[in-house]
């Protein structure tokens, strides 16, 4: 089986303030329907793998394949948008915007006919009665709860049907009951939908849920467990 | 792109969240709309100026006039009238050339033998002469693609103009006696003149009518005020006064042209009679061909269309063809209007500029105030290029919002132009505007041109507004944005 998504040989310098060589030659292999968990210490650079692996971060060196297409500046926005759903611990919704209008927001980005009754609003509808916000569709999402705006956060990162889902602490500003509630959300995503869910957190409980763990630690990826229990 | 307008209209509109960046936008619509409502009232007020200053500058002239040129004086066709019995031995003017039968009226059997030094004739490939005249008309007549071009004969001759005023009191019933004399253009009478409308005076006991500017009035001239017009003739017994009866039939406007007061339109008997009695060479200075065009605007087209086609049929070098901005009176005057329209559009084009810097502030607040959501957009798979067309559409918007504002009030402005003089003249005392120069009533029409140029000026200025805003939004890395949150 072709992996979904392949870093070959991945380092990220950060030359400000000093150069720090935060990522030395990362090489992961994730295949489809996968949950990979990237656990590690805080400052060790796992949101910044996590935002290289969704191309939301330039490499210093090595490269970068999504489904076997190689990723390049000019080819990362659509990629992204085609193919990567992001989930992260502060939400980023936007805040001026209802529930519904940021679910919808992939889909516009994607040139998808978003009014009422088209297959993108008929689908950002059911997402969101999916994560069981079906009432809060017309709530300025400001207004919303943590664990409603993750909710959100989930149905949005679903809206274009992206085959990976990365998730950066998703249960990081949540109570531990909601956080429960957002693993099973995300690990049905990959059960159900066959999604596949690289999940950067400090949380054991659900890394322990996912298909692999990897650790990362002084800049190195090593992997801890492949494969179920 | 309707994720760009979308996202786009959504940063433009005001909020109380986003005060600073509402503000700033408000006031850049507003000081925009106020440089656009100022140079398109300026710009239409200067251009309906301009239109009528020319209209009145040119008014008893065609758009497009053809004047002989020495060549043609010089030519074997103008020349050989003087040396032939079936011409009289004169010249003949070019309304009788058109209406002559024969090109050449020359016959060696009855004419004296023609010097050895007389020009060659212009011949046809045929061997016959070639009738420059009748040629000419008919290159006019087919010439006339850009509407209808009525040529006219023109002639202006020289005489003196005596007018004999025996006006009564209408109080107290005396009569009072006053004469009038002018050194005079005498010229005939145009029907093609679509401005000047004359309608053709007739002769009565009292002589030819005529028609002279209106600026006489204010001498006490009336219309049906007799006299003659007097010329000096050489007889054989020397210098004689002739003179030829008039009574004082209209008025006309004589515009800004510098002789307009000082021409006189006669009947063409009239103008026959000075003619023929006055030496070839002065009359000669006033002959030509008005060509007359529905507007001003179709004469400069025409002009070249006319020359090429003179050029084709050979006739190019007997004729000086010109516009009306070619006109010697009003070349200075019409060039003096066009620095000025394009010295203010100049500064129209600065303090739009200016106006326009403000984009580039409230965009960069605007930037700045969404950075957290441009990298939200950005992990949804926005790219750097759509993020960058946001930021210049808001621009390019906030100039065409600017725009629509300031011609709707500029419209306004105009149609109430009117009431505005009034209140400035009540403001200052005085007519604020005076009419000798500006007419009764300001020009108020909305001019295309400076629409166009407004129009294009402010959305290409808010556009180039918009790109530095743009770049900066572009260069926004999302995962430094993300992270830091």
């Amino acid at each position: 089986m072709e992996p979904i998504l392949q870093a070959k040989r991945l380092r990220k310098i950060f030359l400000h303030p000093s150069p720090v060589e935060i990522l030395k030659e990362i090489d992961i292999e994730i295949y489809p329907g996968e949950s990979t968990a990237i656990v590690g210490n805080s400052g060790e650079g796992k949101s910044t793998l996590l935002y290289l692996l969704g191309t939301l971060e330039e490499a210093s060196s090595g490269n970068l394949y999504i489904k076997g297409k190689k990723v390049t500046p000019s080819t990362s926005a659509p990629l992204r948008n085609a193919h990567i759903g992001f989930i992260f611990q502060s939400f980023h919704l936007l805040e001026d915007q209802t529930a519904l209008q940021n679910v919808l927001m992939p889909a516009l980005i994607a040139g998808k006919e978003i009014r009422k009754g088209s297959f993108a609003h008929t689908r950002a509808l059911e997402l969101l009665e999916q994560v069981g916000l079906s009432h809060r569709v017309s709530f300025t999402t400001r207004l919303l709860s943590g664990g409603e705006k993750q909710r959100v956060a989930i149905a949005r990162a679903l809206c274009n049907d992206p085959a990976i889902l990365l998730a950066d602490e998703p249960s990081g500003n949540l109570d531990s009951q909601t956080a429960l509630l957002i693993h099973d959300l995300l690990l049905s995503c990959v059960q159900k939908l066959g999604k596949t869910l690289i999940v950067v957190t400090h949380n054991q409980e659900l890394a322990a849920l996912c298909t692999n763990i990897h650790r990362l630690h002084q800049g190195i990826l090593l992997p801890e467990r492949l494969g179920p229990l | 792109m309707r994720f760009v307008l979308s996202v786009a209209l959504k940063y433009l509109l005001p909020k109380s969240r986003q005060l600073s960046v509402s503000i700033i936008s408000l006031v850049s619509i507003l000081v925009i709309s106020l440089v656009v409502w100022l140079v398109i009232v300026f710009l239409s007020v200067t251009e309906g100026i301009e239109t009528n200053w020319t209209k009145q500058l040119v008014s008893l002239n065609a758009p497009l006039r053809m004047t002989p040129t020495e060549a043609y004086y010089k030519s074997y066709y103008y020349q050989i009238d003087q040396v032939s019995l079936q011409s009289n031995y004169s010249a003949k003017t070019i309304g009788e050339k058109l209406i002559s039968s024969e090109a050449d009226p020359y016959d060696p059997s009855f004419d004296a033998e023609v010097p050895a030094d007389f020009p060659k004739p212009d011949l046809k490939a045929d061997g016959s002469l070639k009738d420059i005249v009748k040629e000419s008309w008919e290159t006019i007549l087919k010439c006339k693609k850009h509407g209808v071009m009525e040529p006219e004969e023109y002639e202006v001759s020289l005489g003196n103009l005596h007018l004999s005023m025996v006006h009564e009191n209408p109080l107290s019933k005396e009569r009072s006696q006053t004469f009038l004399t002018q050194a005079s253009y005498i010229t005939s009478f145009s029907e093609a003149n679509p401005s000047v409308k004359m309608v053709r005076p007739e002769t009565t006991e009292k002589g030819s009518g005529i028609v002279i500017a209106k600026n006489f009035q204010n001498n006490g001239v009336l219309a049906g005020d007799a006299g003659h017009i007097s010329y000096y003739t050489q007889t054989t017994s020397g210098i004689q006064e002739q003179r030829l009866p008039i009574y004082v039939a209209g008025f006309y406007d004589p515009g800004f042209m510098p002789v307009g007061s000082k021409l006189i339109f006669v009947d063409q008997m009239l103008i026959s009679m000075l003619r023929s009695n006055i030496s070839i060479a002065d009359t000669m200075l006033g002959n030509g061909i008005h060509l007359w065009t529905p507007s001003l605007k179709e004469a400069v087209e025409t002009k070249k269309e006319l020359q090429k086609a003179l050029e084709e049929g050979g006739l190019s070098k007997y004729w000086k063809v010109e516009a009306f901005s070619d006109y010697e009176f009003a070349r200075p005057v019409l060039e003096q209007l066009q620095s000025d329209k394009t010295l203010f559009s100049l500064i129209a084009v600065i303090i739009l500029i200016v106006a326009c810097s403000n984009i580039i502030s409230m965009l960069l607040l605007l930037v700045n105030d969404k950075k957290k959501e441009i990298g939200i957009l950005q992990s949804m798979g926005a790219s750097s290029f759509r993020v960058a067309a946001i930021f210049g559409t808001c621009g390019f918007f906030t100039g065409l919002v600017s725009s629509i504002i300031g011609i709707a009030t500029a419209s306004l402005t105009l149609k109430h132009l009117q009431g505005l003089v009034n209140f400035l003249s009540f403001l200052q005392g005085h007519e604020a505007f005076h009419a000798a120069f500006y007419g009764e009533m300001l020009p108020n029409e909305l001019s295309m041109h400076s629409l166009t140029f407004v129009l294009i000026a402010t959305t290409l200025i808010s556009l180039l507004a918009g790109i530095v805003p743009a770049i900066k939004a572009s260069r926004i890395r999302p995962a430094e944005t993300l992270r830091s949150e």
